[in-house]
């Protein structure tokens, strides 16, 4: 199964279960989704519950968030992550603080979807990555999907929660292909062990989970060392339970991330380790993060930018010379 | 379950309270939000409510007693469920709930009694990471004077400080032993140190092998011998006469060997072929390898064109190739282009033995020893190349030129 069929096996099962289940987005109607994550939902449950939306992402998610307070479970589709700064009003001071605001008394159990990321050579204006103001916004629940079996089963889970979620998805993951474990209760606050090891832990989400899989082996025949690779898979909340067990282990942390380094999601990971398990730590933290500029249109330079299995591999392997490995 | 009623703020300049009046006496039973006191705060008179429902279990202040802000006044022993029981029952209901889930990831994640010496660790001195410290501590070891003394690198890192530990036990030959053979430290006890001796007997009562990586060279030597073993080879047999190689004393038995294996070639192509494919490459030179044996290591250097050398310059060139391999100094392209071996194990005494063709080589002679004039000479050939008269003529050759006095002008 691929990733954007995972997802759309998720939505059209929580659709047919219940009926305040909706999704609103641009051309998630007739056109199926710009990624075809809702194809074929329109023709099944009709206009009312899948709304074609004008170009207009504040109103997207402020319609949502009164959806939501009205009762509904609404699915908000953002076209990417780059055009949700559009809806960040809506976001932050709305569906994010509501719920507390009104000590309770409204619950907005609502879902907003976006991809985000690099994808190739969208330029710079379509290739953020927004997680770490998402994550930063107390009040939201940020899920990071990176395999399909995780997408199909953590899209459901959201739309089950009575609060709202940011469901981050990556441009260049719709087309991967996957198992789904159908029986599987997957817990989606809890961060995936990709492959366990013992020398090197290497923290990633969303598609570079795929980019430090593939630098693996060069790593472990390179460092003679094993590596565990861990997918964080929910970014607020964070699983620290997973990650400090994997870091007592090691007593080595690379963080792996597409978004630029300064200011990135894999700072407050970094910094969750030299706070909490300093003493664990048998060499300084690794972040491996894009360049600090805009990502560039032209493909040679937009690989110099992000991280990339080579460069990872390479750098990880610098790193672990320098620090005794 | 027990639970206290203190003393409310009721203002914000609040610091204390003045227990005015009691409602209830100790053993009421009270419910949620019934009055069961008044407290005079620094401006007015007000009521104290119960949180639970319960029976008052003791009273602790009098009327008239003045008490701080949040100091028990009294205690009332709920109905409820203790809080153990309570959640338990929370869990089930809310199944999957995002909520119960997020209480658990926030459960603290780093503590355990590593986090207690922290104060202690931050006072090690010396140039190491955070968990090499840790353990050096516990190890009571002083890092900064064992990096004086060059005993551990810097920075240090906590395999650094684990092997140091245990190699404190062993004398530095006896760790070395134990390294070479792979043999865990943990099998000897900490109570003191132990020497190379012990080491070794352990090793020789527990039969344990040495563990030897093979060599790139042991490894190529491997491979050429594995390819060979497949070879659809046969065997010759017979003596060559040695009286006249026996008096030209001046040269080695090898060295003129080399020269009647030459002129012997260059009458049968069949031994100056390889085989490549659907061609057989024939040179118009005979080219011959010998085997020159160092240590467990085995050269074959190539006496290349040996048919247009003079007995000298082949007594030079093997010369030259054995000193080239005692100090190493052997290259790649002085061990190619042979079609040829030749493997000699006379002066060992051995009378008689077959050898394994070298590489692309067609066929392989192996001489024993001279005895009463006579040497063994064994041929291995490649029956792809050479056929079994083929190969029958040639060996007589080797004979007739090895008693040829015109060889040994």
């Amino acid at each position: 199964m691929l990733y954007r069929e995972a997802l759309n096996m998720a939505i059209d099962e929580m659709m047919a279960k219940d009926e305040n289940v909706v999704i609103l987005g641009e051309d998630v109607g007739r056109y199926g989704g710009s990624y075809r994550v809702t194809e074929g939902l329109v023709a099944k449950y009709g206009e009312k519950r899948v709304i074609d939306t004008p170009i207009a992402e504040l109103s997207i998610v402020g319609n949502a968030v009164g959806m939501a307070m009205g009762g509904l479970r609404p699915i908000a589709e953002i076209m990417t992550a780059n055009f949700s700064l559009l809806a960040f009003d809506q976001i932050i001071n709305h569906m994010a603080k509501l719920r507390y605001m009104s000590a309770g008394k409204i619950t907005l159990a609502m879902v907003v979807r976006m991809p985000g990321g690099v994808s190739r050579q969208l330029a710079a204006q379509h290739s953020e990555s927004y997680e770490q103001m998402l994550s930063a916004v107390p009040g939201l629940i940020v899920f990071a999907a990176s395999d399909v079996n995780y997408a199909y089963h953590a899209l459901k889970k959201a739309i089950l929660m009575d609060d709202p979620v940011i469901f981050l998805e990556h441009e260049l993951l719709y087309n991967k292909e996957g198992e789904v474990n159908f029986d599987e209760d997957l817990d989606p606050f809890k961060a995936r062990v990709v492959k366990e090891g013992d020398g090197i832990t290497i923290v990633s989400y969303l598609k570079m989970v795929d980019d430090v899989m593939e630098a693996v082996g060069e790593i472990e025949d390179g460092l003679k060392t094993s590596v565990e690779v861990i997918d964080l898979c929910s970014l607020n909340p964070i699983d620290f339970k997973t990650l400090s067990s994997s870091i007592k282990k090691t007593g080595r942390l690379v963080v792996v991330e597409e978004d630029h380094k300064t200011g990135g999601y894999g700072a407050s990971i970094v910094s969750f380790a030299s706070e909490e398990l300093f003493y664990e730590l048998d060499a300084p933290p690794l972040r491996i993060a894009s360049k600090d500029v805009p990502i560039p249109y032209n493909r040679r330079l937009e690989l110099e930018v992000i991280p990339t299995p080579r460069k990872i591999a390479k750098r990880v392997m610098e790193w672990g010379v320098e620090n005794g490995l | 379950m027990d639970y206290s009623v203190v003393m409310p703020r009721l203002s914000d300049s609040m610091e204390e309270g003045k227990l005015i009046s009691w409602k209830v006496r100790e053993g009421d039973r009270v419910e949620k939000r019934d009055v069961i006191a008044e407290v005079e705060s620094d401006k007015a008179v007000m009521e104290v409510q119960a949180f639970k429902d319960g029976v008052v279990k003791k009273i602790l202040v009098k009327e008239g007693e003045s008490v701080p802000v949040g100091k028990p006044i009294a205690v009332i022993e709920s109905e409820e469920k203790k809080e153990s029981e309570k959640s338990d029952n929370v869990k089930k209901d809310s199944e999957g709930s995002s909520l119960k889930i997020i209480d658990e990831i926030f459960a603290k994640a780093g503590e355990d009694d590593s986090q207690k010496a922290v104060s202690e660790i931050s006072k090690v001195k010396g140039k190491a990471s955070p968990k090499a410290k840790r353990e050096a501590l516990k190890a009571g070891m002083d890092i900064e004077k064992l990096q004086e003394e060059g005993k551990l690198p810097s920075p240090a890192h906590f395999n650094d400080i684990k092997e140091y530990e245990r190699s404190r036990y062993f004398t530095p030959k006896a760790w070395k032993l134990l390294k070479e053979y792979g043999i865990s430290y943990e099998l000897f006890d900490r109570k003191r140190k132990h020497d190379e001796k012990e080491v070794y007997d352990f090793i020789k009562s527990n039969d344990i092998p040495l563990k030897k990586r093979v060599d790139p060279l042991k490894k190529a030597i491997i491979k050429n011998v594995t390819a060979s073993s497949k070879r659809p080879v046969y065997r010759i047999f017979d003596f060559i006469d040695t009286s006249l190689i026996e008096k030209h004393k001046e040269y080695s038995f090898t060295v003129w060997f080399i020269k009647i294996v030459a002129i012997a070639m260059m009458e049968h192509e069949g031994f100056r072929s390889v085989l490549e494919g659907d061609f057989l490459k024939i040179y118009p030179n005979a080219s011959v390898s010998v085997a020159v044996a160092l240590g467990d290591a085995l050269f074959m250097p190539v006496f290349k064109k040996a048919n247009l050398k003079s007995v000298r310059e082949i007594d030079k060139e093997l010369k030259e190739f054995k000193e080239k391999i005692s100090k190493g100094g052997l290259k790649p392209q002085d061990m190619e282009g042979s079609t040829f071996g030749i493997s000699n194990l006379g002066m060992l005494g051995i009378f008689m033995f077959d050898a394994m063709i070298n590489k692309n080589d067609s066929a392989v002679a192996a001489v024993g020893a001279a005895r009463d004039f006579k040497a063994a000479v064994t041929l291995t050939i490649d029956h792809r190349l050479v056929n079994g008269y083929e190969g029958a003529l040639f060996m007589k050759r080797l004979k007739e030129l090895s008693s040829d006095p015109m060889v040994f002008k």
